[in-house]
């Protein structure tokens, strides 16, 4: 019923079949080995002898402001070394520049007000230790005027709700907490579209504020130290810790912004951040420490962000009502989609703290099936509570796939078949993946109306499939140097790892481009090297790829026209095989490569693709059965299996390990994980890992992954993004309605909702 | 963590003599104690911290004819290992078992888990958000706030929340004895009380020892949302005494663990599917849940059965 | 008394308090800059100093520095010294009375493999250190509870090479992703294999339970221990 996808591969080798390393296993990443001993340095685990702490007062409020009345006992205070307030002229001013991907802000860093409990405002202390830090803090002299706070982005849509931000809607003719006018979008006549439906139904869809969860609360580390080039300017070069990967140096960007100091007085201190996934909310602390450590002669200081404190990111709220028609067939006809979308606290890139918005309008989810009558409206609405950031997962695509869900329930379907019968493309991508799926899950076997299945334990069974997209991360170009000294290929990178191994994938299509031994191919962070715009995540790490192939395949042909007059040859006819010079016509010709010198090339570049897919290429399926106990309310996710078009695999290991990470998420955020505030006062309460439930080993389901190879996709040989398409917890709710037949309307699918849905308790919102 | 001084105890009595001369808290495995220090969620911080670590001849597992006599210092893993407590004390070992995680049972210990607070998470917001019930405040936040992790049971002294010692209803379900350095207490008696601890010790009060009397069988059920870490939502114990009466105690539903006498009646025929229904439903024939909490009856209601259930 | 030890004997045993170590960073095991042997270096240790913590001064003995606190800074906590017997070596390192061990591992040893912050309050496991052969939180247990235990961080185990088998089953299962839970996890990961030989998938994910991995690593470790553990029973 689908279309089928027509394209063509972009760029040189992009159909290769003749891989010798590319595709294969063993090969362990460059940075493992310091992971795995410890030798590896997080920002948290630098020290110098003499660091001194830096801590904010932090807003025991919803929202309040504040009033700095005195501190001057918290400057006599023994081992105190600075107090600044937020009327401090340096520190007020920043960041006193916006780049162009900040979408609003230029407030102060450091303001009299707190948008949320925990918030830093009103004063920041420097001291010997945490323990002074707080005994400072404890000693100012302060007055907290308490503000109204919103916590549901539903209730800053609601008429008369008190308005956060007004500075927000500086056009006026927008009222009430909207950031900007809320989208629409649409696509032939949806009132004739109903018409035209055999059913009409309603489906309702929201998820509370998820936190990602960032291992590694973001300590920022910074000091100042001699040049080590010696510049004639004669200033310090600003060391300090980077922790955002999008865009890159974050902290290094922001410092510059704040500072005002040139942008390459800035050095990374470690190539390691810890796992960040499209959690971009920069801290404070990224700009503070190095003015601190500067206004302090240069002297290390640790910027503490606590654990608690680190929960002030989370993927926002959403909440969708969508009015579907549909056909006996399955196929819709109509889709009139509402959806009231969460601003945190911080609305988006540059303000305070950088909170991220989600830019594309949420329609993008429905706009891929061939429903031709779609009217979607979204709204984003400003709350409390935290900064919010992206989203890894495809959320648009929840409420699609909760449609086809309604569409298999009204029509005692298989929810697979209702897939295929909508999504817009299917071949050959889809279809790969639907098969495989099907295959290794044993759907056919498993599949049964909802409520009809009881496992010997008494459980019901349930499953559920759903489709996503992948994503070729087609926004930014990707800019790749690759030297050639001594027989080896070297690729200098300053992206901190995030959990990916881009590095390593890289690695991999320019020695299978070049012809070099993969340990001839040394791909290396370089704190010092200033360029950005490489890999990072899932998707523009196998984006990257694409552009690593390019630079290879010139730094080959560079090497070989220098090369082959050493071999008394043309330079088409000679070849590099496992790092050396060869002649074609007789292979026992050769000679090292490294003799040719250095030879150097750059590529800056991307593949052909837009940012966001309106025709999807590489899809993905994601089965799921779970097992729910009726007396508890508890579900248990069994298995996932996922069938995932990686267009082309490049490092099998880490391919698989993103499908393992990103549906361990999924399942968590599924069934547990959300964060919990007190509504009477915005207190957070549970900002702790024993309230906030990270799934841990013996929660992980069984995960079956199934690999699907089109060349679909726009990185090399066809490769695509990975992880971020199974980061939705969506798929188990659908699961769960397979087993008890009925739709949880919100994440997470905890006992209380379960009971409910069942019938054996009544509770309120 | 701010600054204290730092005691080791040769002695229990000497522990005790100490603490009663300033402001001091024990500590021993401290898992729980270190956490309530970094958060200082407690009314006042102590000077001093006296390790009972160094205590010799507290932590063994010992059979003393008709009853498992356990050191306040032996650890939950120990316990849980323990031949003789699998053995006799089934439920307690079970429930050490479902404690926390691995590595917090290799250093937690029997007399600390006991002796733990509450994990309401309105008493553990840091630096005291909240001045609830316990700590003197005259008001529950729980009660008028996110109250789904809390009492099913109605309140105590105005505090809703739940307790969260795993190895509570086992101890009294099986009729435990708990010696400190003043008195013994029966532990359905030991953690009735309110305030900061979730106990009755005075402040310079030592738990020394635990007195289980043997029974034929006993189990013990956990409900948590995940497998590991996580305190209770509910947990439950149950053991067949000597006399062949039951004795069933639930966790996580009320301020305290609580003996549900309203559910031995309905089992003192003896258990069938059917009593187990009717005393899991005798059970919580009495909740008074808060809105959030509601859900709890039925995971309560559950366990009551399954925990039955193990004994038949 | 200076002596010069060679770069894995420091590794093993950690810095000094007040002497700042650079390039404890890297063990040399496939590190960045190259092998093993081309990291070796030497680190020369001195006799044990007291610093203020408060303005830096340096006394040589203890006595010294309590009398520079009741003179310089009265009603300031004074600083304990504690012998810390880290990866077979004892020392003496600078804390204070209320300073974790992770703290402590952190500020005063150099050795931060397992004084990972996750969550700081037990858990997340990231700071697991073996105690007696035994995991414990390094930010549950107090530094100056430790005197006369033998502790064992991650970089202890790197630097064993009868652990070697383990580290290469962790490098190529991939059990790191974003690598910060790593170090913690593989502590864990030589006590499964000392207490059960031949572990089975349920055991290790049992041991592993109080390891959080965000990046959901988790069947990685099994294959990995249980690949070592083959390994190290083949007498590899």
């Amino acid at each position: 019923m689908g279309e089928t996808s027509v394209w063509e591969l972009e760029g040189r080798n992009q159909e290769r079949e003749d891989f010798k390393i590319v595709g294969t296993e063993g090969h362990p990443g460059r940075q493992s080995w310091d992971m795995a001993s410890g030798a590896a340095k997080f920002p948290t685990d630098l020290h110098r002898e003499g660091t001194l702490v830096a801590m904010a007062l932090r807003c025991p409020f919803g929202r309040a402001r504040v009033k700095v009345k005195d501190v001057s006992k918290a400057e006599a205070l023994e081992g105190v070394r600075l107090v600044v307030t937020h009327e401090d002229e340096e520190i007020s001013e920043m960041p006193r520049m916006v780049p162009s991907w900040f979408e609003f802000g230029r407030s102060p860093l450091l303001s009299d007000e707190a948008e949320f409990e925990g918030d830093e405002c009103g004063v920041v202390v420097v001291a010997i230790s945490e323990e002074v830090c707080k005994d400072a803090l404890s000693l100012v002299e302060v007055e907290w005027e308490v503000l109204p706070f919103i916590l549901d982005a539903r209730d800053a849509a609601k008429p008369g709700a008190p308005i956060l931000r007004p500075e927000m809607n500086p056009d006026s003719n927008l009222t009430g907490n909207t950031f900007g006018a809320p989208i629409t979008w649409e696509l032939g006549n949806v009132e004739e579209g109903f018409k035209e439906a055999d059913h009409i139904e309603v489906i309702e869809y929201g998820r509370q504020m998820w936190s990602q969860f960032r291992p590694m609360p973001p300590a920022y580390f910074a000091y100042w130290d001699d040049d080590p080039w010696g510049n004639p300017d004669g200033n310090k070069i600003g060391y300090v810790t980077n922790h955002a990967h999008f865009p890159s140096n974050g902290p290094i960007v922001s410092a510059y912004l704040g500072a005002g100091t040139d942008m390459d007085k800035y050095r990374a201190l470690s190539p390691y951040m810890a796992a960040r996934y499209c959690d971009f909310v920069e801290k404070r602390g990224a700009q503070f420490a190095p003015v601190l450590s500067k206004r302090l002669g240069g002297v290390p200081i640790r910027y503490i962000q606590s654990r608690r404190e680190s929960f002030d990111a989370a993927v926002p709220q959403s909440f969708f009502t969508v009015r579907i028609g549909f056909k006996k067939d399955g196929t819709l006809c109509a889709v009139q989609s509402k959806n009231i979308h969460q601003v945190g606290a911080r609305g988006g890139y540059g303000d305070k703290t950088h909170g991220h918005l989600v830019l594309p309008a949420n329609a993008q989810g429905f706009k891929s099936t061939s429903c031709p009558n779609i009217h979607s409206e979204m709204g984003y609405y400003v709350t409390n509570g935290a900064c919010t950031t992206a989203d890894p997962g495809k959320d648009h695509w929840e409420p699609v796939n909760l449609a086809f869900a309604k569409i298999a329930d009204t029509l005692d379907m298989p929810i697979s078949d209702v897939i295929m019968k909508n999504v817009k493309v299917t071949a050959p991508s889809l279809e790969a993946c639907m098969a495989a799926g099907k295959q290794a899950f044993g759907w056919d076997e498993k599949w049964h109306l909802p409520g009809k299945r009881t496992l010997a334990d008494g459980r019901l069974h349930g499953i559920a499939c759903r489709s996503c997209w992948s994503m070729t991360w087609g926004m930014i170009s990707y800019n790749i140097n690759l030297r050639m000294r001594e027989g080896k290929v070297y690729m200098p990178y300053q992206e901190s790892l995030i959990g990916t191994y881009w590095p390593d994938a890289a690695q991999m299509v320019i020695a299978e481009e070049t012809g070099m031994k993969l340990e001839d191919v040394v791909v290396y962070y370089a704190g010092h090297y200033p360029n950005w715009n490489q890999g990072d995540a899932a998707d523009r790490g196998s984006t990257c790829t694409w552009a690593a192939k390019e630079a290879a395949i010139d730094l080959k042909r560079k090497i070989c026209e220098v090369g082959c007059t050493y071999l008394g040859a043309e330079a088409d006819e000679v070849d590099i095989i496992d790092s050396m010079l060869v002649l074609k016509a007789d292979p026992s010709v050769q000679m090292p490569i490294g003799a040719t010198g250095q030879i150097a090339t750059g590529f800056c570049g991307k593949p052909l693709v837009p940012f966001q897919n309106d025709v999807i290429r590489t899809m993905n399926v994601d089965f799921c059965e779970v097992a729910v106990d009726t007396e508890t309310g508890l579900v248990e996710i069994l298995d996932y299996c996922s069938a995932h078009d990686f267009g082309k695999i490049i490092r099998p290991s880490s391919g698989l390990g993103q499908l393992e990470n990103a549906l361990t998420m999924a399942s968590g955020r599924a069934l547990r994980e959300e964060l919990v505030w007190d509504e009477g006062t915005g207190v957070l309460l549970n900002g702790n890992m024993y309230d906030y439930k990270v799934p841990t080993a013996l929660d992980q389901p069984e995960i079956l992954t199934v690999p699907v190879e089109t060349r679909c996709g726009g990185g090399a040989y066809g490769s695509t993004g990975v992880a971020h398409a199974h980061c939705d917890g969506g798929l188990v709710g659908l699961a769960i309605q397979n087993a008890i037949g009925e739709f949880i309307p919100m994440l997470p699918y905890t006992p209380d909702k379960v009971l409910e849905a069942l019938g054996k308790i009544s509770q309120g919102r | 963590m701010r600054n204290f001084s730092h005691v080791d105890a040769a002695s229990a009595k000497e522990a005790s003599s100490n603490a009663s001369k300033s402001s001091a808290l024990f500590i021993a495995g401290g898992t729980d104690l270190l956490g309530t220090l970094k958060d200082e969620i407690l009314p006042s911080y102590p000077e001093k911290v006296i390790n009972l670590k160094t205590i010799g001849g507290m932590d063994g597992i010992r059979d003393e004819g008709g009853a498992v006599l356990i050191g306040a210092l032996a650890k939950i893993s120990a316990l849980a290992e323990s031949d003789l407590a699998i053995a006799h004390a089934t439920a307690l070992a079970q429930a050490c078992e479902k404690v926390a995680s691995p590595t917090i049972r290799n250093m937690a210990t029997i007399g600390g888990n006991i002796c733990q607070m509450h994990r309401c998470w309105y008493f553990r917001v840091p630096d005291n958000r909240f001045a609830c019930r316990r700590k003197g405040g005259n008001y529950c936040p729980a009660r008028i706030g996110d109250n789904r992790y809390h009492s099913i049971y109605g309140e105590q002294d105005g505090c809703y929340a739940a307790s969260s010692h795993d190895t509570a209803p086992a101890l009294i379900a099986l009729g435990a004895t708990i010696s400190t350095t003043k008195r013994k207490l029966a532990a359905e008696d030991f953690f009735v009380i309110n305030g900061i601890r979730s106990n009755a010790l005075e402040a310079d009060e030592v738990v020394t020892e635990i007195s289980v009397p043997k029974a034929a069988k006993s189990a013990f059920q956990k409900f948590a949302l995940r497998k590991s870490i996580d305190f209770p939502l509910v947990n439950c114990a149950a053991a067949r005494l000597g006399d062949d009466s039951v004795c069933i105690a639930l966790g996580g539903v009320y301020p305290s663990p609580v003996r549900i006498q309203a559910a031995e009646a309905a089992v003192a025929g003896g258990i069938t599917e059917a009593s187990a229904q009717s005393a899991a439903d005798a059970a919580v024939a009495e909740c008074r849940p808060l809105p959030k909490s509601g859900y709890k009856v039925e995971i309560a209601r559950a366990l009551v059965k399954r925990t039955l259930m193990e004994l038949k | 008394m200076a002596s010069n030890v060679s770069r894995r004997d420091f590794l093993k045993g950690g810095g000094l308090a007040g002497i700042t170590i650079a390039g404890v960073a890297s063990l040399g095991v496939g590190s960045v800059l190259g092998t093993e042997e081309a990291c070796a270096a030497t680190a020369t240790m001195t006799e044990f100093v007291y610093t203020c913590p408060v303005c830096g001064q340096h006394t040589s003995d203890y006595d010294a520095l309590v009398k520079h606190f009741d003179g310089t800074h009265p009603g300031a906590a004074v600083p304990q010294a504690v012998a810390l017997t880290i990866n077979g070596t004892t020392f003496m390192a600078q804390v204070e009375p209320q300073w974790t061990l992770r703290e402590t591992l952190l500020y005063a040893v150099g050795l931060t493999g397992n004084a990972k912050q996750m969550c700081d309050r037990g858990a997340c496991g990231s700071c697991s250190v073996l105690i007696d052969g035994v995991p414990a939180l390094s930010c549950s247990v107090l530094a100056v509870e430790c005197e006369g235990r033998q502790i064992e961080t991650s970089e202890g185990i790197a630097a064993d090479p009868a652990y070697r088998p383990l580290f290469e089953s962790y490098v190529k299962h991939d059990a790191s992703q974003c690598g910060y839970c790593t170090p913690g996890h593989l502590t864990v990961a030589k006590y499964i294999l000392t207490k059960y030989g031949d572990p089975s998938a349920d055991q290790i994910r049992a041991e592993l339970a109080g390891n959080i991995c965000r990046c959901g690593t988790y069947s990685r470790h099994v294959a990995a221990i249980q690949e070592a553990a083959a390994s190290l029973k083949g007498g590899n």
